[in-house]
């Protein structure tokens, strides 16, 4: 095991922002740790990482205790902090380099190395440019490679792509892919549950602190009760045809608004067929249709009673 | 490895112009209004021999023109040049201003003057020193004649100094070197901004680099050392360019004594950065108050050490000394003008020994303070 955190709790007065929480990270893996803002995704890792004091429980990375000088378990770390971290004053070539001698020590190494990050994250044609002088998708590189330049075991991901373009967001999550199948271990939080989804090979869910649910996509969504969601642009639709319809046999619920109906299918089960079966014979005018398997959203949805982004 | 962030350090300090004015351009251009406004200040109140008409028509004490004429500035410079004129002539030249004043010996001594002005001021001084001691003399005369011996007279019309205090070093005082004396302890003390930066950029609460930095397999200590030695470099070298600046291109003396001088300014230097160190990790709050709280610790400093008023620094040494020990602007002041006016250097390493005291405790407190340190909040 990676990281191995048992009864993690970090109070701040009387505000709990870490509930007995409890995570491992298994060799190989994209672990994500999805949950919204100030669930307690920063503030789990900013103790795992020995920055934060924690009023109980106890964190193993590699299988040894993680303390603020444990310099060969941090050797073998790599951070990207949520908020970019790197110098103004410095170059790209110069920040990346300078992070990258912090934990290596030979000379020629560290020069080998910092090539390579840039490489790895497209920067070849930025290298003399100060950060000032970036976009904010090529910032968020530059922080990349200046937490990976060292080639690190473990890397852990806070919120790397917020505020980010799509186009440096899709570059961000192949080189994250990128960087597991060379072997890293990757931790990743966010509060995009596409990003988790896309990504992630085993999910946390976490909310005020806690654990809610752990498991792969597939496993945190057989989890709920819901199954397919069925979207359909319907035109006039009356009061008793949305009562017929919420009868049909597998029909979990039924919202209609603006055009737009939106049916529930019971966990396993499917209505499509069902429906527009209905449609066609009650010679109801439709649209576009759309068919969603239950997404992460309903998973936190379900268990907590709120959207994930609010 | 060390090298290696030294470097680094030294490279991100050089590109921040902001800090780099402070240190390197702001002590030189207020040396430059000091002197513009100091040397004209200088240049009216230097004593030259001040010429003054004597009306001859009057019956004048012969003593008293042998003493206005034998009164000397230095060996071989005359306090006043004495004309002996008629009246009339005597108005013409005071009115052209070729005399600063004019004495009319009857019975008593009347004097004119035209302007106000240093000249006149001594002019004034002397007459009236001379009609103070004539008439103690006359009422000795009058009331016990037997002690008027020569010997007694000599002695009670001796002329006073009036225009030069004794120095203990055979120097010349030049109250303005006090300003420069300050702007050179001021700009130490500037260091306090650059060890201020050194902590904000290795505290994991304090900045995102500060956090990326403690996550890192890097001592504290080699950081800590090697960062607060890169600013060290760079503000230190502001001092000796400052130096540089005012002994070659303002010609402001120090003194002879160059290395005892660069020994305070390096220990000033180190006090200073070591301040700004201490400051940024004794308070809790966050960076902006931190900030404020510096430059007003700074600030105070030299105004407690005369940067403003030199009246203040007399007034904290003699109404509380602790105060002017404890405040690195005034014990560096302090130093120099020791180093300037004494012959004995005792008080130089004493203010010495207390800055380097002041260094080493800001240095283990900072030290002590970030040390294997978890923060409660980040």
């Amino acid at each position: 095991m990676i990281v191995d955190v048992k009864n993690l709790v970090k109070r701040y007065d009387k505000l709990v922002a870490l509930d007995h929480l409890n995570l491992f990270v298994e060799e190989g893996e994209i672990f994500g740790l999805l949950g919204p803002n100030g669930s307690g995704k920063t503030t789990a890792i900013n103790c795992i990482l020995s920055l934060l004091k924690y009023d109980k429980g106890t964190i193993e990375i590699f299988g040894k205790p993680m303390s603020q000088d444990a310099y060969d378990i941090k050797r073998n770390i790599g951070i990207i902090m949520q908020n970019v971290a790197v110098f103004d004053e410095l170059t790209v070539y110069e920040n990346i380099s300078y992070f990258c001698s912090l934990y290596i020590k030979d000379k020629s190494e560290v020069k080998r190395l910092t090539q390579e990050a840039i490489e790895f994250v497209s920067l070849e044609d930025f290298t003399k440019f100060h950060p000032k002088k970036l976009s904010g998708g090529l910032l968020r590189r530059l922080n990349i490679a200046c937490g990976i330049a060292h080639k690190p075991k473990l890397i852990i991901l806070d919120e790397p792509t917020v505020a980010v373009d799509p186009q440096s967001r899709n570059k961000i999550l192949e080189g994250i892919k990128k960087l597991n199948a060379d072997g890293a271990t990757i931790i990743y939080t966010s509060h995009y549950m596409e990003e988790v989804e896309q990504l992630c090979s085993r999910i946390s869910i976490i909310d005020k602190g806690k654990v809610l649910a752990t498991g792969t996509k597939d496993e945190l969504k057989a989890m709920i009760s819901l199954g397919e969601k069925i979207t359909v642009e319907a035109y006039n639709l009356q009061e008793e045809q949305l009562d017929d319809l919420s009868k049909l046999t597998n029909v979990s619920s039924l919202e209609y608004s603006d055009n737009c109906l939106e049916i529930k299918s019971k966990k396993g089960k499917n209505n499509l067929i069902d429906v527009l079966d209905y449609l066609q014979k009650n010679e109801i005018n439709f649209g576009k249709i759309y068919t969603q398997m239950p997404t992460l959203n309903d998973v936190f949805l379900e268990i907590t009673g709120k959207e994930l982004r609010d | 490895m060390f090298f290696r962030l030294y470097k680094t350090r030294i490279k991100c300090l050089l590109k921040n112009r902001e800090t780099l004015f402070w240190s390197f351009g702001f002590p030189i251009l207020l040396s430059i209004f000091f002197y513009m406004a100091f040397s004209n200040l200088t240049s009216e109140d230097s004593i030259d021999t001040i010429p003054i008409a004597v009306i001859q028509e009057q019956n004048i004490d012969p003593s008293f023109m042998e003493l206005i004429e034998s009164i000397e500035i230095t060996e071989d410079k005359k306090l006043f040049h004495v004309r002996s004129v008629s009246i009339e002539m005597a108005k013409k030249l005071l009115n052209e201003g070729i005399v600063k004043g004019i004495i009319d010996y009857e019975e008593d001594i009347t004097l004119y003057l035209k302007e106000n002005g240093i000249q006149q001021s001594i002019i004034k001084t002397f007459v009236d020193g001379y009609m103070q001691k004539s008439q103690t003399i006359r009422n000795i005369a009058s009331l016990n004649p037997e002690v008027l011996s020569q010997e007694f007279l000599e002695e009670i019309v001796q002329h006073k100094d009036y225009i030069q205090n004794g120095t203990m070093n055979q120097k010349s005082p030049d109250y303005t070197l006090i300003y420069f004396y300050s702007l050179i302890a001021m700009t130490c003390m500037f260091g306090c901004n650059w060890g201020f930066r050194e902590m904000v950029d290795i505290q994991a609460d304090q900045s995102a680099i500060g956090a990326r930095i403690n996550v890192a397999p890097t001592n504290k200590m080699k950081l800590l050392i090697s960062n607060l030695l890169a600013a060290f470099t760079l503000h230190f070298s502001s001092i000796v360019l400052l130096f540089a600046f005012l002994n070659n291109v303002l010609r402001i003396k120090f003194g002879d004594d160059m290395g005892l001088l660069l020994l305070i300014s390096f220990i000033g230097s180190l006090c200073g950065i070591s301040f700004g160190a201490f400051v940024c990790v004794a308070f809790k709050i966050n960076v902006k108050a931190r900030e404020v709280i510096l430059t007003a610790i700074s600030i105070g400093g030299g105004f407690l050490a005369g940067m403003m008023n030199v009246e203040i620094k007399y007034l904290i040494a003699t109404k509380a000394p602790v105060v002017g020990y404890i405040n690195p602007s005034s014990l560096i002041t302090d130093a120099l003008y020791s180093l300037y006016y004494y012959e004995n250097n005792s008080r130089v390493y004493f203010n010495l020994a207390i800055l380097s005291v002041l260094t080493i405790f800001f240095v283990i407190v900072t030290y002590c303070k970030i040390r294997r340190r978890e923060y409660a909040s980040i």
